[in-house]
Order: C-alpha cells, then structure tokens, then sequence
C-alpha cells in the first residue's frame, strides 16, 4: 500500500518511466505470485507459437489459418504497431477485418466465409484466405495561413487465392495493432462513469458526444472498450479474441479458431491440444495486460504543457480524448484513482474519409472508440517511423488532427486556425503523452 | 503540471538507458503465401539497401555449431554466411539473460562472438524468427532498428546496431524452434 502511494505520489497513477527496449513494468508493485505470473504472462506475449507438434508442448498450436505467430510480431514490444511503411504488400501487422453489408444498412461483425478477420497466412495443405496490398494517393490539405498539409489516403487490394470476384457487400476494415499497455487501468474504469460520459449529464456538446458501445450477450449486455471500435469489453475477451482470429490458436475462453467456410478443414488438421493455450498461459497473458503500466519516457516542459494542455481543452479536442478518467484500484483500498489516458472509450462519427468502404468502394459509415492518446510518447521516441490511426494513415501527429472529421470537425478546423507556434507547441505537448 | 515534474524525477533515473526501442520478432518462415512475393514482400521489399546482406548470404556457407556458453563463445566473422546449427537452450548459459524472454519448450540456442574493426552501424541477418542479442560484457546492446520479411528466401529478419570499433561482442540466438538456420553479420558501408 505504502508503495503504491509512494508511486502515485511519484508520477501520474498508471504511468512509469521506461522505454520498450527494457523490461515491461507494472502499474502497481506484484505479489511474488503476481510477479511471476506476469513475467510468466510477458514470455507467452513474446512466444512464437509453432504447428502443432513442431514441437510438442506448450508453444504448439499455430493456425492453420493466422496473421502472425506471436503477439508480439504485431504489438511490438506492447506497443501500437509499426504499421505500412509505404504502398505495397501490407505489413503483417496492418489486418484486414470483414464484415456484410446488412439489410437495415448496418454491417455485420465478421462473414460466413471469412470469419471476422482475413487470415494472410496458413500453414501447408491450406491456403491464406486473401492476400492485402495497400496503394496510396498524396492528397494536400491547406490551413487559413496558407500552410499545406500532404495525407496519405489509403486504397485496400485485396486479392483472393487464384483470383475471383470479393463477395458483394463486403465490408474492409484495416486495423493497426494497438498498444497494450494501460489497457488494465481503462478496464477499471467505471462503466457508470462513461456511460455518464455518452448522456447528457456528461455535458458534452451534442455535436461531439460518444456513443456507448453495448455488446449484446443473450439477455445482457455490457460496455465494449477495446478495439478501435470497441468491440470487446475486457481485456481477457481481447486477447482470446486475438488469439483466436489472428493467431489460430485456441484459449479457454474461445474453443475455436477464426477459420469462416474452412473451419471443417481447420478441425480436421492437427491441434496443439485443446485448448491450445493452456489456462494458466492464458491467465498469465491477460494478467500481463492488465498490469502493464503506460511508458512514459520524456517530460515535457512544465510552462508549455499547462498552456498547450489548455489549447488542447480550448480547441474541444477534450471532449473526447479526455484527459482523466478514474480507475479503481485493486489493493484493498478501493478508491478511484486519476488516470490520464485521453479517451472517453466511446465512439464517435469520424467522417467519410475515415470509414471503411465495401468491395465497390462504397463508403460505410463508421464510427471509432476515441483512440487513448496516453503513451504515445513511446512511439514518438522510437527511431521508427511513425504510423496513427486505425490503419496507420497518419505518418505524423499533425497528420492524424488533419484526418478527423464527423465529431472531430470542429476542433480540427479550430486547430488549423491556431498560429504555427500554437500549433507546433500543441503537437509537441500531444507527443509527450 | 505535478505529473510533468515528478514523472521526470522517474525517467532520470533511467536517463543511462537507450530510449531506442528494442527489435520485434517476426513471423517464422513457415506459411504459405496466398500469392506469391507479393503477399508479403519478397527479397526486393525491404526498405534497407540489403544488397550486401544478400550477396554475402548468397555465397558458399560455412558449417558451424553454437556454443553453449557466453564465455565461450563460438567466433563468426564479419561478411561470412554460415550454417548453424543450434541446441537446446536449456543446455545454454548466456552472457546476459536474453532480452525478449518466450517459453523455451522446444527452444533452441547459440551463442557466439564476432569482432568489430571500427566503429560502425553492423547487421545480423538469420533467416528464422529466433530472437537475436548483441551483448557487451553483460550488457545487452539495444538495436537501432530492424526489418522482416516473408517470402524473402535468403534472409527472415535484419537487425541493425550502433557498434563501438574494435571490440569483441557476444551474438546470443533464443527462443526460437528451428533447429538450423543461417546467420550473415556485416557492416553498414557508409558513404
């Protein structure tokens, strides 16, 4: 307890020092059964799984459909992923997610066919569902001083085995990993306090309120909050989720894998045991999640954060990349502790230019959690290039602002109103976040 | 502004350690591909000039086996392809535990030296996903970046480090299934 304090006391709660080329640290000092459990959890985030029985054990299991064989091959060292670098073959970690075009004009969450993702990869004596290439056109956006922007918009290639026709209706959804680290912090904020958040007691503007994202489970249904849109409501869902589309393996809580129209031929290869990760690797991983703390490795200066802080309230983009939410902590002493993540993890309308498209091209309204703005420091601070939002469109900060749209309108047109100087230091202040 | 002050109090105490981020592993070459090089980017799809990396791995190899202790290190030199052939990694003593740990059922592990002439950016090159580290007495050395690529038959995956010139340095393989693979180390020509 005195600890904890101690840590809270020491920097924001949630947050510490650390760069992703060291070892991850938690959120809150771990029981010894805790620590071991999360270094535990760290080494399957990192495993590379193999088919089954090459060799057999704990690490078998692979596919036979799958994007990537370890967690981390795509949430590199827990972070967001590195995302296209440039036009061609998508990266392994850029995913095509599917869905159909329904009737009442809403999309499904996955296809018969495909299931919810396209699998890229398989193992011998199967095929990759599809194969993904990325074209993009250099498009300029101007600011009231005559400042020209260049964006990156995006067109998908998806290409079938042996050619053929994409089913009508079909629905793209390119996503980039996301960071998994604090994921457990907004796991434990109050659904009540972001429900609060969508309704008008929340005082949020009309034009820029969040919507609820409610994931219907039988007769109940509870609150999504992971995934860019929200689609699941724990972190142990996301990562049996994840393990089940894109990696093929089996968990505890998922007894299959995502193999849509194959799944007769995916149960008829070889498995790496059912489940294929086993509960107590599985409990390990999310354990990991859960406790991974939000790196922060630099520190801006204090005179420039106040007043980009307040630009950065004064624009609205506050409204929904809000600076503090609360979470309760797990350690006996019960109260909600300030966090700063920059999210109300509801969805909003982000215009036309952000939404996925079907297989004609046609546009499909789209909305999207509001990304958490917290430890993009890391990302920033890494020698790599740098790629945001869902499909990593944005090879920059600035970039990213000039992509919103929808809810994000108003402040995006506000910030192309600031001088240079306001603009430059407020995206220098969103970097150390 | 509290976070700001006390946040920094933290990270100085780690103002000793690299900020640049450590190496990702990459899929092992073990899939199919729906179509082809242009699935996933074939040998032509890095985003490095890899040409040198190619030709060495192109050339003759030479049978080595790893060693099983970091303070006996098998020695590889620079510009060499080699065929290595790896052991159980519960057999292996490293000479700093490996920086990105993974399940080691099944694991299989090397480890071996190399020498820097001068000073320099170097690139191992394997052609698995194992994780690879470069390590300075008991120190990791933290990669300056790295690529992958499926589909490219000669090299998996490339990382990149900023070496100090004539030193002996310790290449440590963990993690990974594979048995056997190929290893190239090179330095980066600078113009």
């Amino acid at each position: 307890m005195s600890v904890l304090i101690a840590l809270v006391a020491s920097a924001a709660f949630g947050v510490m020092a650390q760069d992703d080329a060291h070892p991850p640290r938690p959120w809150r000092v771990l029981t010894a059964s805790e620590q071991t459990a999360f270094d535990l959890g760290h080494a399957v985030f990192n495993t590379q799984w193999t088919p089954a029985g090459e060799p057999a054990g704990r690490r078998d299991g692979l596919g036979p459909l799958f994007n990537a064989p370890s967690c981390d091959a795509c949430h590199n060292s827990r972070r967001r992923g590195r995302g296209p670098a440039a036009a061609g073959p998508a990266p392994v970690d850029l995913v095509i997610q599917v869905g159909m075009r329904q009737p009442d004009g809403g999309v499904s969450r996955g296809t018969e066919r495909f299931g919810y993702i396209l699998n890229t990869s398989a193992l011998d004596g199967m095929e990759p569902e599809a194969s993904v290439s990325i074209r993009y056109k250099e498009v300029t956006r101007a600011y009231a001083d005559g400042t020209r922007i260049s964006l990156r918009s995006p067109t998908y290639v998806v290409t079938l085995p042996g050619g053929g026709a994409l089913p009508a209706g079909l629905v793209m959804k390119p996503r980039m990993p996301q960071s998994a680290q604090g994921v457990g912090l907004l796991e434990r904020v109050s659904s009540l306090e972001i429900l609060k958040l969508a309704s008008a007691e929340g005082g949020v503007p009309l034009n820029v309120r969040g919507r609820a994202s409610m994931i219907g489970m039988g007769d109940v249904s509870e609150l999504g909050r992971f995934g860019w849109q929200a689609t699941e409501p724990t972190v142990a869902s996301q990562v049996a989720a994840a393990f089940s589309r894109e990696m093929g393996l089996t968990t505890p809580a998922i007894d299959h894998i995502d193999c849509g129209q194959a799944v007769a031929v995916c149960a008829s290869k070889p498995n790496g045991g059912t489940p294929e990760v086993d509960l107590d690797l599985y409990r390990a991983v999310v354990l990991f999640e859960q406790m991974h703390a939000v790196p922060s490795t630099v520190t801006p200066e204090p005179t420039l954060a106040a007043a980009a802080s307040k630009r950065f309230a004064d624009i609205g983009c506050g409204a929904c990349h809000r600076s503090t939410l609360h979470a309760t902590s797990d350690i006996g002493d019960n109260l909600a502790h300030e966090i700063h993540p920059y999210t109300d993890l509801l969805l909003h309308y982000m215009g036309e230019d952000l939404s996925d498209r079907d297989a004609a091209g046609e546009v499909v309204l789209s909305e999207f959690r509001t990304a958490p703005l917290w430890g993009i420091n890391a990302s920033v601070a890494s020698v790599r290039a740098l790629r945001l939002m869902h499909d990593g469109r944005a090879r920059s900060i600035e970039e990213a602002i000039a992509w919103h749209g929808g809810a994000g309108a108003t402040s995006r047109a506000a910030f192309e109103k600031l001088s240079k100087e306001d603009r430059d230091t407020l995206l220098a202040w969103i970097a150390t976040l | 502004m509290k976070r700001f002050l006390a946040a920094f109090a933290v990270s100085a105490s780690l103002s000793l350690l690299s900020a640049i981020p450590a190496q990702a592993q990459e899929a092992p070459k073990l899939a199919a591909q729906a179509d082809g090089a242009t699935m996933s980017g074939g040998c032509d799809s890095f985003t490095w000039d890899v040409s040198h990396e190619l030709d060495v791995l192109g050339k003759p190899a030479k049978s080595v086996t790893g060693g099983t202790d970091g303070r006996k290190p098998v020695p590889l030199d620079l510009d060499q392809h080699y065929a290595v052939k790896l052991v159980p990694q519960g057999t292996v003593h490293f000479a700093a535990k490996p920086g990105k740990p993974m399940l080691d059922d099944g694991a299989q592990a090397g480890v071996f030296s190399f020498h820097t002439p001068k000073a320099g950016r170097y690139r191992v090159s394997i052609t698995t996903g194992h994780w690879l580290d470069v390590v300075d007495g008991a120190l990791i050395v933290v990669s300056s970046d790295f690529q992958g690529q499926r589909g490219c038959e000669k090299v998996h995956k490339i990382v990149q480090f900023e070496l100090s010139g004539n030193k002996d340095f310790v290449l440590q393989l963990s993690g990974g299934t594979q048995g056997k693979l190929d290893i190239a180390i090179t330095q980066v020509k600078t113009s």
